[in-house]
């Protein structure tokens, strides 16, 4: 087949090879690259989920896929070499296929090793989450200049058990809320944080919740996640089909 | 009604970070009680825009850590002095407050193009100033985008 197909076009030019890429990007670069690319890379081929989200055509492919299909009880770091724990706290372990932390009353929080942007966007989808009064919660990171929490600079979407939700900057292991609202956050959604320039937006199943301005940290760095459990609870919090990408 | 204010750092501890929040927070958490933003400013504070009912105003400005800046579109002549004190105790030169001609927007301006940079201190139990001023990070207009008018 030629590349791309002499008989395709967009609104009457000529498919483009690059267009041809990007159109094919939502699909076919999954697959492709993970002929290319080794397991450790990250690139994990759905399995899982029909709503496994692949960006459409002509839009940025996700350079990072994680379905977290692994052995029970496997901890992230030792699922993939990837996932970077930013502090002390215990590991968060893979049970069914899914990422778990579950009354610990701690907040293990991970860097995903490969440097995105400056634009980009970090989403899971989170599929179960305890009530608590507690610091039960889901969080994403992007921009995230070291794996180290206690230093790291860079951009948090975080949502608490309730209807808490904070975009914040972390600077030097400090960090400062931006934005803030009471919304909840159903068993289920997928959560977004995207980077475009000095805006930062949080977004709960592809609707803009939260949004901030601010240009401290413009370059690219890390995505990452975090999920807290409480002992006051008697259930977990757990994340699934974890994704970041270049814009 | 459009309302600002200079309001104090909530510091929390959440495992072993210190989070930073402005106190507007403990009177409108959710922006269905008022739409309020705020941006970072000198001496580890917030400047707040919100646009909130009389009687939440009259709840906000009875907290002591909180201090409205003039709705009118100049600081009346007998608050300019106790204004200009009040942001020199926070970093502000007399001759920047001064040169904004107590024009409300044209402070407000002022006072929002600076603010304190922080990091956790040693024991990570609290916050400590690394750097007293440097650039505003965030334009003013952010104010404006989130709460109109």
């Amino acid at each position: 087949m030629p590349y791309p197909p002499a008989n395709l076009s967009i609104q009457g030019r000529p498919l483009s090879r690059r267009r041809f890429i990007q159109g094919a990007g939502g699909l076919l670069t999954p697959v492709i690259a993970s002929l290319i690319l080794p397991a450790s890379a990250g690139l994990i081929l759905p399995r899982k989920s029909l709503a496994w989200p692949f960006p459409g055509p002509g839009r940025a492919p996700y350079f990072i896929l994680d379905s977290f299909t692994d052995s029970d009880g496997t901890t992230l770091e030792a699922h993939k070499a990837n996932w970077v724990k930013m502090n002390s706290d215990p590991s968060a372990e893979i049970h069914g296929n899914r990422g778990r932390v579950a009354d610990i009353d701690q907040e293990p929080r991970y860097a995903w090793n490969q440097s995105l942007g400056p634009d980009c966007e970090v989403f899971a989808r989170f599929p179960v989450s305890g009530s608590s009064t507690g610091f039960l919660n889901r969080s994403l990171l992007l921009r995230y200049t070291t794996t180290v929490q206690a230093t790291a600079d860079g951009y948090m979407f975080k949502t608490f058990s309730g209807a808490d939700m904070r975009i914040r900057r972390a600077d030097n292991g400090t960090e400062t809320t931006l934005d803030s609202d009471t919304i909840a956050v159903s068993n289920g959604d997928k959560l977004t944080l995207r980077a475009v320039g000095s805006t930062i937006t949080g977004l709960q199943n592809g609707v803009e919740v939260l949004s901030a301005t601010d240009a401290t940290y413009g370059d690219g760095g890390f995505p990452g996640l975090a999920i807290g459990g409480d002992t006051d609870t008697v259930t977990m919090t757990e994340v699934d089909n974890f994704g970041a990408r270049t814009l | 009604m459009i309302r600002w204010y200079i309001c104090a750092c909530d510091v929390k501890i959440e495992g072993q970070t210190p989070v930073r929040e402005p106190a507007i927070l403990r009177h409108l958490p959710s922006s269905s009680q008022g739409k309020r933003a705020w941006i970072e400013i000198l001496d580890n504070k917030f400047l707040v825009k919100s646009d909130v009912s009389d009687g939440r105003h009259a709840e906000i400005i009875s907290d002591p850590d909180f201090t409205e800046i003039t709705s009118s579109a100049d600081v009346p002549v007998a608050s300019r002095s106790a204004v200009g004190s009040a942001l020199e105790a926070l970093g502000y030169t007399r001759q920047e407050i001064q040169e904004t001609g107590f024009n409300r927007d044209a402070l407000l301006r002022k006072i929002a193009s600076v603010r304190c940079q922080v990091r956790a201190n040693a024991t990570r139990d609290g916050i400590e100033v690394v750097n007293a001023r440097i650039q505003a990070t965030t334009p003013f207009e952010y104010l404006s985008r989130k709460v109109p008018g």
